[in-house]
């Protein structure tokens, strides 16, 4: 079983650019990484720096200009996001906008089942299962979106991308839009879910302070590239880039 | 109490029947900072859109007065206020992008700002005001057009352009929020610098506590329309009184590299009357006489104020 050893996802040299030419620019440059299951990957950077779009890339809503990505060794490079939805679902920063205003947010997860599942068999268990683990009313699934607030509709899109058991949750600033306090709570669920079912996930995020309590390793990016490469402790006492260190400076921790 | 700035007492805010302020007061003395905090919808960009006029924007002061320097700003007039804004009292949005035209350079929108307000524009002393600031290339930056600029670059011609108004007291509302760390950060300092130089008052909304840390002198912590605590910065950092000022400091990712506590709920926002604590249903301490005790910010330890002391550690 040579397939069982590989990691989960693997990312081999992998570039982007936009336009041709003179006028090309290149927004991601030669990035390597691995991921085994059930660990966890901060990716921090700036605006800019590329961070979405490496999400783009590995979950295929954007074809790569150069490079492989392999999921657990198979090598899954040009296909359409179709293909990869099975294993890795994308959770946005604005998830309001991710629901369809005019469905409640059942009618949208199950609309996920049935794309993904093909059979709505059970539907609703599973979306109640999932709905509790984030740890809300499941009466709360049969609003719409606008019904709920941030941190609540932030939830559920999380607990749609686990309803149809990925492997890999792709997360993309999802609690940048939201207060402390809403923030604090979906870093707590999913943690837990981290405990109970061993998630893998990619945290992108611009806040290091964050991702230092919750990531196994943290990938720092700085226009493109990733620059410093380790786990929390590393990059937080041990710093070996000039940019890792400016942006543990540029954090500002409660006095 | 002529030697405060601004005073802002037993202020009551309402957008139609919704209630977004309820009694708020507290007072600024010249070259302070007083940070306000608080959840979104807790009325924070309210009360700074209540300094500057609200009026236009659909929202009725009902109760209280707002004095700057002395003089009642409460229910001034449209051409009264034109005089002061700007000039006496600044204002920094949170995006500035809306603030300038896009594709006309820096230079001549400086100028019409400048003329607007009845003030001369000096070429040199704008260029004074970049070097105090530490902005990099600041000969050039005039001639530049926002487009050219990042976030964080655009919102620091926006405060330039508040200095050269030369107001006494300034408003930021929430104006590092959509900035990078590393910008926030040359942001927040410059902020500090101005007040040190030119003895600023600058009244900070912010949801983030660590900018309110490294700046403040106060803190104001607002919940639901309501001040739920308010004193100096290190006073309440250091022994938060109020249950959700403890709540709000436990959410955030600290040092210890400990996954931040959540707080489970929202905040009641549909502007309902509130008899008694509006904290209840997501307090772990309440009581039965939380229900019913009228709304009251008392003085616990001198210069810190709270309106409810349970669960407090002493």
């Amino acid at each position: 079983m040579v397939t069982c050893e590989a990691p989960l996802l693997e990312v081999r040299n992998i570039a982007k650019s936009y336009g041709k030419g003179k006028k090309g620019k290149e927004v991601l440059t030669d990035l390597n990484f691995k991921l085994n299951e059930g660990e966890v990957l901060g990716i921090i950077g700036e605006s800019g720096c590329g961070k979405s779009v490496l999400l783009n890339l590995i979950s295929c809503l954007e074809p790569v200009s150069q490079g492989q990505m392999l999921f657990r060794g198979e090598d899954y490079t040009g296909r359409k996001p179709a293909y990869v939805c099975r294993w890795f679902q994308v959770i946005f920063q604005d998830s309001e906008a991710a629901f369809d205003p005019k469905k409640t947010i059942r009618q949208s997860m199950r609309e996920n089942l049935k794309l993904l599942a093909g059979d709505l068999a059970d539907s609703d268990r599973k979306i109640d299962e999932m709905v509790g683990l984030m740890g809300l009313d499941t009466k709360l699934a049969d609003r719409y979106p606008r019904q709920l607030s941030g941190g609540q509709v932030q939830r559920m899109s999380i607990a749609r991308g686990l309803v149809t058991e990925p492997n890999m949750l792709l997360c993309d600033e999802i609690t940048s839009a939201l207060d402390v306090s809403a923030q604090a709570m979906i870093m707590q669920y999913l943690y837990q879910l981290r405990k109970k079912r061993g998630l893998t996930m990619v945290f992108v995020s611009h806040d290091l302070a964050l991702c230092s309590t919750f990531c196994d390793r943290i990938a720092i990016m700085k226009e493109g590239k990733i620059v410093e490469i380790g786990t929390p402790d590393e990059i937080m006492d041990a710093p070996k880039h000039d940019y890792t260190k400016l942006l543990l400076d540029a954090v500002l921790y409660v006095k | 109490m002529a030697n405060n700035l601004l005073e802002i007492n037993d202020l009551t805010v309402t957008y139609g029947d919704f209630k977004i302020i309820t009694e708020v007061s507290f007072a600024m003395k010249p070259g302070e900072i007083v940070c306000i905090a608080g959840e979104s919808g807790c009325g924070k960009s309210t009360l700074i859109k209540a300094v500057l006029g609200i009026k236009q924007l659909g929202a009725h002061i009902k109760k209280g007065s707002i004095v700057l320097d002395g003089r009642d700003i409460t229910h001034l007039g449209v051409e009264e206020r034109r005089q002061i804004l700007g000039t006496q009292i600044g204002y920094v949005p949170q995006n500035t992008r809306g603030s300038f035209n896009n594709i006309r350079s820096y230079d001549v929108q400086y100028q019409e700002a400048m003329r607007s307000h009845n003030k001369k524009f000096n070429r040199v002393e704008a260029i004074k005001c970049f070097d105090r600031l530490n902005f990099p290339d600041s000969d050039k930056l005039l001639a530049y057009q926002p487009w050219e600029m990042s976030g964080g670059m655009n919102q620091r011609m926006a405060i330039a352009l508040a200095v050269l108004l030369g107001p006494k007291l300034m408003l930021c509302d929430e104006a590092t929020s959509v900035l990078d760390v590393t910008s926030q950060k040359e942001v927040i300092e410059e902020l500090a610098k101005l007040r040190n130089e030119l003895g600023w008052s600058i009244l900070f909304i912010t949801h983030n506590l660590g900018v309110a840390s490294h700046i403040a002198d106060k803190l104001g912590v607002m919940y639901a329309g309501r001040m739920v605590e308010y004193g100096d910065i290190r006073k309440v950092l250091d022994d938060p009184i109020h249950p959700y000022t403890r709540k709000l400091l436990a959410a955030i990712p600290g040092k210890d590299r400990k996954l931040p506590v959540g707080l489970e709920g929202r905040p009641p926002l549909d502007g309902a009357e509130w008899e008694g604590c509006n904290f209840v249903p997501r307090c772990e301490y309440c009581t039965d006489s939380c229900k019913t005790r009228p709304y009251k910010l008392q003085e616990i330890v001198p210069g810190h104020y709270a309106s409810c002391t349970s669960g407090r550690s002493v």
